[in-house]
């Protein structure tokens, strides 16, 4: 058959491909054009292709992203909490599922469970609502603090500078960790239970067992989810970070900042440039962790 | 080697009962903060002060969920969060399963390539300015469309519904070719029943994603006809962050004492919008929980 009757017979499906390609050109690819706002001095009326490339041979504010303390601060900021919410927010679900592993009752077991992925079922605004109900003024923690000390003062934790990257790695915890120990469970659960009966056999505990086990079994499974988060140190969550500022909280990330500038403050040119950085950054740790990933476990994700 | 045997038991025992503890404190501290917002919701502020957590309604009402209902700006946005869903339920679930379908042709020339096409945005993202000014060009800020039209192809869906597609096998389309039935037919009379379950599936997962969003009412719309009741849940807890830093700042210039303010039915409807927009996502979502299990990994790529 030749080419042309080929597709002929294909016109068909091919048609069927058809809408979503537009969307896909129109509303995917389009946008990946418009990343050369960063290499212009954008003007709305000239629109993407019209406006004059900026200085520095385009590369003007690239620089400025570098160079400017305040972008460079919030590329900080978003580092430091990616880096507190995996040193935090890694072991914590391993940890979760190897204690629910070792409960003896199934009800109860089920129970801690089904508890435990509850709040991965809310949406981070409802959750920043909780928050926001637990921690008032007039909220149930400062009621109980007042209660067990009468020197208690009520206070506005939500407003407290120092609490505020506490409070966005625990609600990260608070709603991840359960659900995300469920690739544990089920991992453990996959692990040949003849391989504890002979730890038994050799005089080996519970304790022995988890180490020697348990631990190692959740290894690769481990470090796949390590490499996979990788790519996303340099993003956070806008929701949340942004749902849970105030005017007493002085802490942007590279999102809030995309926002705050580019579409409050309409600089565009330079919030497009602080995102065409951290995309490029991500792209070279995915790829970087993936070669890692290859070597050490013998497993490529892309 | 029989008083090791008892000692290692009685240590068993001591880390039993300390892990049972742990786990019931987890508990708590995970379910307690919802059960005070949904009692509170359901509690007459006005006549019972609230303190401490509230476990049970002291005095039970549903006035604040009638404020609620009764505003509206919450009924409407419930009403274009609804219509929302349902447009983008059929455009996004037709447009997806369309491709997925044709891309599961076996012989179909250029198959690879077109493929390619469609990863590769997922790998690279443009992010929110392009995104912006490509919406203003066409006149979507402040339209309703802006909430269905961009979500058209989405990769993970695409993957889901093509990995899903591939279990079925090809002899009963080769029989439905012979007996002369075109593209369209055998897509829509012999595939589309038989992939059911993984559409409602994906029907549930968009739901839920569409609901739960606010970002897009708070990116690309600037008056407050067109919001959606997850966006009215972020305003209404804005509102009362302003209304705490006014507070505060009365504290400090000491015109206001903290014992002069007390709980107020603001509260209450406040606290039933947290329930409004979360309660029916947590119900829908036990529908889900065997797939998602399963799904981890793809969901794990897409992050």
């Amino acid at each position: 058959m030749n080419k042309t009757a080929r597709f002929k017979r294909y016109f068909p499906v091919y048609m069927l491909i058809l809408p979503a390609f537009i969307s896909a050109v129109i509303f995917l690819y389009i946008p990946l054009g418009g990343l050369v706002v960063a290499f212009k001095d954008y003007d709305i009326f000239a629109g993407f292709w019209a406006s004059p490339w900026a200085d520095q041979f385009g590369f003007k504010h690239i620089i400025g992203v570098i160079q400017n303390e305040f972008l460079r601060a919030s590329i900080w900021n978003t580092l430091k909490l990616s880096l507190l919410n995996m040193i935090i927010g890694f072991p914590a679900p391993i940890l979760l599922a190897i204690l629910i592993n070792e409960l003896r009752l199934g009800p109860f077991k089920k129970t801690v469970q089904t508890i435990s992925y509850m709040p991965h079922f809310l949406s981070w605004i409802s959750v920043i609502g909780l928050i926001t109900v637990f921690f008032a003024e007039y909220g149930p923690v400062n009621d109980i603090l007042g209660t067990l000390n009468s020197n208690h003062t009520r206070q506005l934790y939500l407003a407290e500078q120092r609490l505020f990257v506490p409070f966005l790695v625990g609600l990260n915890l608070w709603k991840t960790m359960g659900f995300q120990s469920i690739v544990f469970i089920a991992t453990i659960a996959g692990i040949d239970p003849q391989l504890y009966e002979a730890a038994k056999v050799d005089g080996a505990g519970r304790f022995k067992q988890c180490i020697h086990i348990t631990l190692p079994g959740l290894y690769t499974i481990a470090i796949l989810l390590l490499v996979l988060s990788v790519g996303a140190i340099l993003s956070s969550n806008f929701e949340l970070v942004f749902g849970l500022q105030n005017p007493f909280i002085d802490f942007e990330v590279i999102d809030t900042v995309i926002y705050r500038r580019g579409l409050m403050g309409r600089d565009y040119a330079a919030a497009t440039a602080l995102g065409l950085v951290r995309g490029v950054i991500a792209i070279l740790l995915t790829l970087g962790a993936n070669q890692i990933s290859k070597k050490t476990i013998g497993l490529s994700i892309i | 080697m029989k008083p090791k045997e008892i000692s290692k038991s009685i240590s068993e025992r001591i880390f039993d009962s300390f892990n049972i503890l742990f786990l019931l404190i987890l508990c708590a501290v995970i379910i307690f903060p919802y059960i005070h917002v949904l009692m509170v919701s359901l509690n007459d502020n006005a006549t019972s002060t609230v303190t401490g957590l509230m476990l049970w309604p002291s005095a039970f009402t549903l006035v604040n969920y009638q404020t609620l209902f009764g505003n509206d700006s919450i009924m409407r946005a419930l009403f274009i969060t609804v219509s929302r869903i349902v447009l983008v339920l059929i455009y996004q679930i037709s447009l997806n399963f369309m491709a997925a379908y044709a891309l599961t042709r076996k012989d179909l020339p250029y198959k690879k390539t077109i493929v390619m096409f469609f990863f590769i945005p997922f790998f690279i993202s443009s992010g929110l300015i392009p995104r912006f000014i490509l919406y203003s060009s066409l006149g979507l800020l402040n339209n309703f469309m802006v909430y269905v039209l961009p979500a058209g192809f989405i990769f993970y869906y695409f993957i889901l519904l093509r990995t899903y597609l591939g279990t079925i096998p090809d002899s009963l389309e080769e029989s439905a070719r012979m007996d002369g039935a075109g593209e369209f037919k055998i897509m829509t009379r012999i595939y589309l029943p038989l992939c059911k379950p993984m559409i409602a599936t994906l029907a549930l997962l968009i739901t839920v994603e569409t609901w739960n969003n606010w970002t897009d009412n708070l990116y690309f719309m600037t008056h407050d006809r067109l919001n959606t009741i997850s966006y009215e849940l972020y305003r209404v807890l804005m509102e009362r962050a302003r209304l705490q830093a006014l507070i505060q700042e009365a504290i400090r210039q000491g015109q206001v004492t903290l014992a002069g303010m007390g709980a107020t039915t603001t509260q209450g409807v406040r606290n039933a919008q947290i329930i409004v927009v979360s309660l029916p996502i947590i119900m829908i979502y036990p529908f889900l929980q065997r797939y998602f299990i399963k799904g981890l990994m793809i969901g794990g790529v897409k992050e």
